[in-house]
């Protein structure tokens, strides 16, 4: 148990730079952003018109006249405390507007995540077992495509063929698996596509081991020795890529979260960019980074399943 | 000698017919004022949505503006975009990946520190957001893509480095006393283009994808700039009813991404394979 | 000796690889007959790239694509070339065991040893889970791995190269073989491990009265272990007889040339190099090495002569014509 939790440990003390350089992009956006926080401010409370000498005094409270890193710090602070402002349009604290969303985007990021697991390692493994014919062709080729094509097109097509066409899905809205379904499998196209190109690498890199040659010898048969001895094995680098290319999945989501009108993270964020309201900006990146990143410690957990070196201490390959 | 041998990848008439392909659109992109038949930003309100004729083969648009013009212009400025944004990306990515490959130790630690700050964050969602913060348009986009990606590239940079410092000819070459700069340039630099042009390849592509992807929000280009992007984004409202308004322009947005990645693999391929083949002796 | 059906006849046995590059495929083993007969110990002698380990491997159909094989290999009548996969998968692991090679590798890293052992066990025997939990540590300890509840958990990469290879055996026997193969049980392992291991075989083909065929380059196992042996240069069979016999009084000058080159012995190398499949001389492909060369020799490939010199020994070279 030592091992793992000393690795574990370790993981974690990895994401800490992580999260500090997004907490440290979340506040420089801030900055960056146009308009007077001290302005925002005073109009919140009412002011219309503010004297120069109400600005000077609201930016002396807001303590935008410190140097940057104490500002930084402080506004640190607030957001730990779950303070990370207030939406200049709403008047709403960004933090529970955001947390309020959250659940909808990660109902539809792990949705994703599944149908991209579940379709792409199965079809990766498929075109390892049959390397070079007609199969593995059409595999790669559909592959292909599924990275190369726009994820607002794909989802247009979608909706076009199963919900104008065909009828069979809603096109909008939010609340069982069928509303799920569609945008789920949008944003799992992309991922599904390099979990397949890369399960199949892996699976015929395994494919070429000696305890492979073994299994056989044993009398297995092709499913027993694939997927008996071939699987774990192979999912060593396929659980890797899946950490970062949960990136890629969270940043679509917000693609999807627009044309399907589904109310999470990402589309108050695109909202809050059209209405310039730069604090949940500002939240919203702050989110998607700690999303990310806690996913990223997820599967390293993962990892030590299929890796059990690391449970128990000897040297990692 | 690397040349040669990334050439060999277009013996594969995937990717042949790939790069043929781009060229063709690069060369419409280019010449598209003198192609199109229309100008693309011309508004007939009395013809608007009109379906396929002679004098508009592929129909007008919401505005009345011919969409065969509009597709014929509607890469330029997003490719441009890509390659230019690219182009800075790799820039900074190999000057700081091959510093902190070759020189290893307190700038290696701190460029590497630094790298890791950019790692938190997903790239369109951190795309999107500097997007909005400093204003839609060209220039923020470009601003946006060059943070986003910068880390990664000298990431895959320092490792590639990392595994050519190793060799022995590097020791041999210092010992004959050239300096770092030298070392860098004239022998670290030449045996990173294998890999290099194929992450360039990619880059252009993914870029491509996500210029297109924030245009469609609104977020990027702006209409009535003739983008294939921002007409997807202006056919939103009537897809239902002239969905080929969204689907041509997503189709050759499609098409294009399409054979950078053919591109892509098939250099990949070629790369792999030549250095399956000669393993240390091409040194 | 004769009288008996052997259980394994090799008749004219080819094997060719074809090339990712095309062009001729490389030929590794040169039409091979050899038989062994039940409870009988036969070894394989050759170099590295003799073709022996290939032979071994063709038996259970266990060569990769690229491979093209003639001939015929009868085991217990049956032509194994011929066999439905589904028969021939019942004969792996089951009838006929394998020990591969290199102990390091052939183990499943992400696997427990007691998983990768149990597997031919519940496969071959139809033995219920208790049964066989109960005859996985019965099967390791009679191998003599110390603490066989502690290792049946452990991981291959937390055992020994011995203790590897002692498992490796567990799993080759596992399925109570009537042919066991072994190929290479003693490469790479130390002295007193290599005595360890050949016991061990001696012991488990003694006792399962299964009989062996073991593939090595080293003349002292050969000689320990086997009843029987042939020699292979060049994926041709030079020589073959009882071992004792054999060695006392080699008849072809490779085997004479292998002898005189053993540590034990003078350790007198044999001049030149064994010719890499594809660039195979002319005539007998031993002859540019040979101190008996003779003109024939370079021009005609030299057939088998059998039971000439003694009986059961046969020997192919022009100087017993």
């Amino acid at each position: 148990m030592g091992s793992l939790t000393r690795y574990l440990c370790r993981r974690l003390l990895a994401a800490v730079p992580l999260l500090v350089g997004a907490t440290l992009i979340a506040f420089l956006l801030g900055v960056a952003a146009p308009g007077d926080p001290a302005r925002e401010a005073l109009g919140m409370s009412g002011v219309r018109e503010p004297t120069e000498q109400e600005l000077q005094a609201m930016r002396e409270q807001l303590g935008l006249h410190r140097p940057l890193a104490v500002q930084y710090g402080l506004w640190l602070i607030k957001a730990a405390q779950g303070d990370l402002g207030v939406s200049y349009i709403t008047k709403e604290p960004v933090a529970k507007e955001l947390l309020r969303r959250l659940p909808h985007t990660l109902a539809l990021a792990i949705g994703a995540v599944l149908i991209a697991a579940m379709t792409g390692i199965p079809l990766g493994i498929w075109m390892a077992a049959r390397r070079n014919r007609w199969e593995d062709h059409l595999g790669r080729t559909v592959a292909l495509l599924l990275v190369s094509v726009p994820g607002f097109w794909l989802a247009i097509l979608f909706i076009l063929l199963f919900s104008e066409t065909w009828g069979l899905l809603p096109t909008s809205g939010f609340g069982g698996w069928r509303e799920l379904l569609m945008p789920s499998a949008v944003l799992a196209s992309g991922t599904g596509a390099v979990l397949m190109r890369l399960s199949r690498a892996a699976m015929l890199e395994v494919m070429n081991q000696n305890y492979m040659l073994t299994a056989k010898a044993k009398g297995l048969g092709e499913l027993g020795v694939l997927i008996g001895h071939g699987l774990k094995n192979m999912l060593i680098p396929v659980v890797t890529v899946l950490g970062s290319s949960f990136g890629g999945i969270v940043g679509g989501a917000v693609i999807v979260e627009v044309i399907f009108a589904i109310p999470g993270i990402g589309r108050y964020a695109v909202e809050a960019i059209y209405r310039r309201d730069y604090p949940v900006i500002q939240g919203y990146v702050l989110f998607t980074s700690i999303v990310y990143v806690l996913f990223n410690l997820l599967v390293d957990l993962v990892y030590t399943w299929v890796q059990p070196q690391i449970r128990l201490g000897g040297a990692v390959r | 000698m690397n040349r040669t041998s990334l050439l060999d990848a277009f013996r594969s008439p995937m990717a042949a017919a790939a790069l043929s392909f781009l060229a063709v659109v690069a060369a419409i992109s280019a010449f598209a004022p003198l192609l199109a038949p229309c100008d693309p930003e011309a508004v007939d309100m009395g013809n608007r949505l009109a379906p396929f004729s002679l004098s508009h083969p592929l129909g007008t648009d919401h505005l009345g503006r011919d969409v065969l013009s509009r597709l014929l212009h509607g890469g330029r400025h997003t490719l441009l975009l890509a390659l230019a944004a690219s182009a800075a990306t790799m820039a900074i990515g190999l000057a700081l990946g091959i510093v902190s490959g070759y020189f290893g130790g307190f700038a290696d630690d701190a460029i590497q520190w630094f790298v890791q700050l950019f790692q938190g964050l997903p790239g369109l969602s951190f795309m999107l957001a500097i997007a909005g913060t400093l204003g839609p348009g060209a220039a923020s986009l470009f601003i946006a893509v060059v943070i986003t990606s910068w880390a990664d590239f000298s990431r895959i940079v320092r490792g590639e480095t990392l595994k050519l410092r190793e060799e022995h000819y590097v020791e041999a070459v210092r010992a004959m006393g050239s300096g770092h700069g030298r070392i860098m340039l004239r022998h670290l630099m030449p045996n990173l283009l294998g890999p290099i042009v194929v992450l360039f390849t990619v880059r252009i592509g993914r870029t491509m994808l996500a210029i297109a992807s924030l245009s469609f929000l609104g977020l990027g280009l702006q209409p009535p700039l003739p983008d294939w992007g921002v007409m997807v984004s202006d056919a939103r409202t009537y897809f239902r009813s002239y969905p080929h308004l969204m689907i041509l322009p997503g189709m050759c947005i499609a098409a294009v991404s399409l054979a950078i990645n053919l591109l892509g693999d098939a250099l990949r391929d070629g790369w792999d394979a030549r250095t399956e083949r000669n393993g240390e002796e091409w040194r | 000796m004769s009288g008996t059906k052997p259980l394994l006849e090799i008749r004219n046995l080819h094997i060719r690889f074809r090339q990712r590059a095309g062009g001729e495929p490389l030929t590794v083993v040169d039409g091979v007959s050899l038989s062994v007969s039940g409870r009988e110990t036969f070894g394989l002698i050759g170099e590295s790239g003799s073709g022996k380990s290939v032979l071994g491997m063709s038996i259970l159909r266990l060569l990769p694509g690229s491979a093209v094989v003639e001939g015929t290999i009868l085991y217990d009548g049956d032509d194994l070339m011929q066999l439905p996969k589904k028969r021939l998968r019942r004969l792996r692991g089951g009838s006929i065991g394998l020990v591969p090679q290199n102990p390091a590798t052939s183990l499943n890293p992400v696997l427990r040893i007691g998983r990768q052992v149990i597997e031919p066990l519940r496969l071959h025997r139809r033995l219920s889970r208790q049964q066989a939990a109960a005859q996985l540590l019965e099967l390791l300890e009679r191998l003599g791995l110390p603490e066989p509840e502690r290792t049946s958990r452990q991981y291959p990469w937390q055992l020994s190269g011995g203790m590897k290879q002692r498992v490796l055996t567990a799993i080759g026997i596992a399925g109570r073989p009537r042919l066991l193969i072994a190929d290479e049980p003693t490469k790479g392992l130390d002295a007193i491990v290599r005595k360890q291991v050949v016991d061990l075989l001696a012991n488990a083909a003694r006792e399962s009265g299964a009989a062996m065929l073991v593939i090595t380059h080293d003349l002292q196992v050969a000689a320990k272990l086997c009843d029987r042996v042939g020699v292979i240069y060049a994926g041709q069979l030079v020589e073959a007889g009882p071992a004792a016999e054999l060695f006392a009084r080699p008849l072809h000058p490779y085997t004479a040339a292998l002898l005189a080159a053993a540590p034990n012995k003078e350790l007198k190398p044999i001049p030149g190099l064994s010719p890499a499949p594809g660039l195979r001389p002319q005539g007998c492909a031993f002859h540019p090495r040979c101190p008996h060369a003779m003109d024939r020799c370079r021009r005609e490939r030299p057939v088998s002569a059998a039971g000439e010199q003694a009986p059961g020994r046969e020997v192919r070279c022009w100087l017993y014509e």
